[in-house]
């Protein structure tokens, strides 16, 4: 009976936080791929080490809260290697990115843009738009994962894309001027 | 949100276009997250949940690595893996660290024995007289590695162990071995435990270890302040070997499949060397007139037992070594402890001063004071036996005729009216007595004595008389405050004290008391130094070691002096004490036996108590809680793991 309630709680926890989740370990600097392994990674541990979560894991607050803390520690164990990925990514790199590159047809130089002006975000707001914009993700699930109220998110969201637009365009208006200067 | 101001905000749906790209599968996450939960699970019943349950042998295996790095673990049982590695003394903890240091010492001892069975071992194996249990070329390698490493300390710690009994360091030197001993038998549980070790290895060890420290403890017994026999320390030392030896069996015997027996060489040199052993013992035997038949047979017994016994006979004779290992423990025990059971004695006293062995040896001092304390305790002897024997020495040796009436004198053989028959009162008086020779010493003391002695009951002797003889007396009492009249200082005083107490006992009393005093606190030696016996008196200050016949007149002193509160009693009890190995050989045991007896009958010494005798021979105490420990490894160790190990697996 206890296992059965465990699996449909994992279940439900994999579809409330796994892109919240993600997007918050993207937010601390891990490439997307990296970021959805981890958040497996820790979706798996939280729930095999859920006899040692002190309250109610049912309360998304009290779960959130131990699920990020698992994250954090997989996130930190991944930064510390990343030396060694490093040197194995170079031998494997070349080949990987020509196969990539091979299958990319179309890059929207905007949607580019926008990404790098998010990484640019203060981590706070970062945090919110990655774990918010990734999916449809609700502000009661980032406020629970961040363990914030729900009112906070949404200012941080707001300062966030009020960032972002600030930062589109501003970086349009130096590519228009650059191009009426070369041209 | 949506209804923000548009103008000043960017588009939720642009943001969500830029970050589509690193958006996971939904189903390729999920399944993620459960294989990863599988791969878990079976971790956890694989390899994860057998390591919880053996968790506690984690902690063994520790000692296993500690063995590898500081013993040839090779040397002691084919059950050792050739892969464990050794571990770095830093790594080991302090707890542990703490146990290898203390029981490093008494692992050299082990290391002896272990060394010695290896090499059986080996060579055994290498004949193919027994299976081997051990890898030959291994444990080889290993105890050559162990000697070349360790060698070095080992042969500090033996020194050290030979040395420091001649320092006067033998308490602290048991209580370090006593300590190295609990540390090195912890050591060696911890690896009966991993069944690293069996009985019979663990018994031979500690074999070889109490033999050796019974071989050095022999230093003990002249240069320890113990009051016991120190012989004892070495007695029980060796009897706890053969006790332990007794209940340990070489690994062949519980083989009954295999041939058992030893290589005809080995047999014959065994066999010479327990000949050798009986005909020493039995020697000794006849030495010490008796135990020659025990002896006798106990050794043999046992070598009967351990060479000559074969298989069909092996299952009704397994408990005969341990008859004979009890029964020549018991025998060690008894020669160890004859000198209170069959020590010099009253009677043996008194027949030696019925002997008149004194003119045997011309050691008419020691006879003296023999018949002296038969005489002055009430022991007594046959005066008529023996005042034949002198006269027959007397008329035979008139180049000794002063000294054997002097001895008959002062040991009351003869009185001193019986003395004027024997000379010349008025010639003796006149030459003694003269007023105009008042301020001379008497040159002759002991020469003159028995004239001295005659004169003083002499009827015709004046009070004046008897003062001119008092102070010549003092003038020599006087002369052995000089710091010119060193020799003998003791014994002079003795004499003049004597006869003094013939005329005129408490003439400058207080001078004298005070004067003996000085002279016995100066004359003791107290410091120990080595090769030399400390608590007993020099003869002279120029002398190397003490004297027993300065010591016996010492105490003679004390008997009318009382005894100066700054002497070291408890040394010169320990000098005094009970030695048989010593007693039985030394010429000049009588005067140390008279020694002894008036020292435990002192007034002014108060006699030992059971504190005492705890705190002075703490070596005896310790080396019998060696023994005990050690035996409690033995028998405590398991007797064949291989066996059991066998049994166990499928």
């Amino acid at each position: 009976m206890t296992r059965r309630t465990a699996v449909l709680d994992l279940q439900k926890s994999i579809d409330r936080f796994a892109y919240p989740l993600t997007g918050l370990i993207a937010s601390w600097g891990a490439p997307a791929v990296d970021a959805a392994e981890l958040a497996q990674d820790s979706l798996a541990d939280a729930h095999l080490g859920l006899s040692t979560c002190h309250g109610d894991v049912n309360d998304p607050f009290v779960y959130g809260r131990w699920l990020r803390g698992v994250a954090r520690n997989k996130f930190l164990n991944w930064w510390r290697s990343r030396s060694r990925r490093e040197r194995l990514a170079a031998v494997t790199a070349p080949e990987t990115l020509d196969q990539v590159a091979a299958k990319t047809d179309h890059i929207d130089e905007r949607l580019v843009q926008l990404r790098a002006e998010i990484q640019r975000l203060p981590s706070k707001n970062r945090e919110v738009v990655m774990m918010h914009y990734l999916d449809e993700t609700s502000v009661a699930d980032v406020a629970a994962l961040l363990s914030i109220s729900v009112k906070a998110v949404e200012g941080r969201l707001y300062q966030a894309r009020k960032s972002l637009r600030r930062g589109m365009d501003e970086s349009t208006s130096w590519t228009e001027v650059a191009k009426a200067v070369l041209l | 949100m949506n209804q923000l101001n548009n103008m000043d905000l960017i588009d939720e749906n642009e943001i969500r276009a830029a970050l589509k790209p690193l958006r996971p599968d939904v189903a390729a996450f999920s399944s993620g997250v459960h294989r990863r939960l599988e791969m878990a699970a079976n971790r956890l019943n694989e390899a994860q949940l057998p390591w919880m349950i053996d968790n506690s042998k984690s902690e063994q295996s520790d000692w296993l690595r500690i063995a590898a790095s500081f013993a040839p673990i090779h040397l002691l049982s084919r059950n050792v893996e050739s892969n464990i590695a050794p571990i770095s003394f830093a790594a080991v903890s302090l707890g542990k660290k703490l146990v290898i240091v203390l029981a490093f010492p008494f692992l050299c001892f082990f290391m002896v024995g272990l060394t010695a069975i290896g090499i059986l071992k080996i060579r055994a194996a290498q004949k193919g007289q027994i299976p081997s249990d051990i890898d030959t070329e291994q444990a080889r390698r290993a105890t050559s590695q162990w000697w070349i490493r360790y060698g070095w300390i080992a042969a500090v710690i033996f020194i050290t162990t030979l040395v420091a009994p001649f320092l006067g360091w033998t308490t602290p030197l048991m209580i370090a071995l006593v300590c190295s001993g609990f540390a090195a038998v912890s050591f060696v549980r911890a690896l009966a435990k991993e069944n690293l070790v069996e009985r019979s290895l663990i018994g031979g060890m500690c074999v070889a270890g109490l033999g050796l420290l019974g071989q050095l403890s022999q230093t003990f017994s002249s240069h320890s302040a113990q009051v016991l026999d120190p012989n004892l320390v070495t007695g029980f030392l060796f009897a706890g070997a053969f006790m332990i030896a007794s209940f340990v069996r070489p690994l062949a015997w519980d083989r009954p499949t295999d041939k058992y027996g030893l290589g005809k060489w080995t047999r014959v040199g065994l066999i010479a060397f327990l000949m050798i052993n009986v005909c020493g013992l039995t020697y000794l035997a006849w030495a010490l007139e008796s135990y020659i038949v025990l002896i006798g047979i106990a050794i043999v017994v046992t070598a009967i037992a351990f060479v000559f016994a074969n298989r069909r006979f092996r299952p009704s004779i397994t408990r005969l070594p341990i008859v004979g290992g009890l029964l020549i423990s018991g025998l060690i025990m008894a020669v160890s402890t004859q000198s209170y059971w069959r020590g010099v004695t009253a009677s043996s006293i008194r027949t030696y001063v019925e002997s008149f062995d004194g003119s045997q040896l011309g050691l008419w001092d020691d006879w003296t004071d023999a018949a002296k304390w038969l005489d002055e305790t009430g022991e007594g002897f046959d005066k008529q036996l023996v005042a034949q024997h002198f006269q027959q020495e007397l008329d035979g040796n008139p180049q000794t005729h002063d000294w054997m009436l002097t001895a008959a004198v002062r040991s009351s053989l003869l009185s001193g009216a019986e003395m004027g028959s024997y000379s010349d009162i008025p010639a003796d008086r006149k030459r003694l007595v003269d007023q105009q020779y008042i301020e001379q010493p008497i040159e002759n003391l002991k020469g003159d004595y028995y004239r001295i002695a005659a004169i003083a009951v002499d009827q015709e002797l004046s009070a004046a008389d008897k003062d001119v003889l008092t102070h010549r007396l003092m003038v020599n009492w006087n002369q052995l405050a000089s710091s010119d009249f060193d020799y003998d200082r003791l014994k002079s005083a003795l004499l003049v004290t004597e006869l003094i107490n013939r005329l005129d006992g408490n003439v400058q009393l207080k001078q004298r008391t005070s004067d003996v005093h000085r002279w016995l606190l100066s004359n003791q030696i107290t410091e120990p130094s080595p090769f030399r016996s400390g608590g007993g008196f020099y003869i002279t200050q120029q002398a190397p070691d003490s004297d027993r016949r300065a010591t016996l007149a010492a105490i003679s002193l004390m008997e009318t002096y009382g005894v100066p509160p700054a002497l070291d009693l408890m040394q010169l009890r320990s000098y005094l004490r009970p030695n048989f190995l010593y007693d039985i050989t030394a010429f000049d045991y009588v005067p140390k036996m008279i020694a002894r007896e008036k020292l435990n009958h002192l007034s002014d010494a108060r006699p030992l108590t059971a504190m005492g005798y705890l705190g002075t021979d703490l070596p005896l105490w310790l080396s019998i809680l060696l023994v005990l420990l050690l035996g409690y490894a033995t028998l405590s160790s398991p007797v064949r793991p291989s066996q059991a190990i066998a049994n166990n697996s499928p």
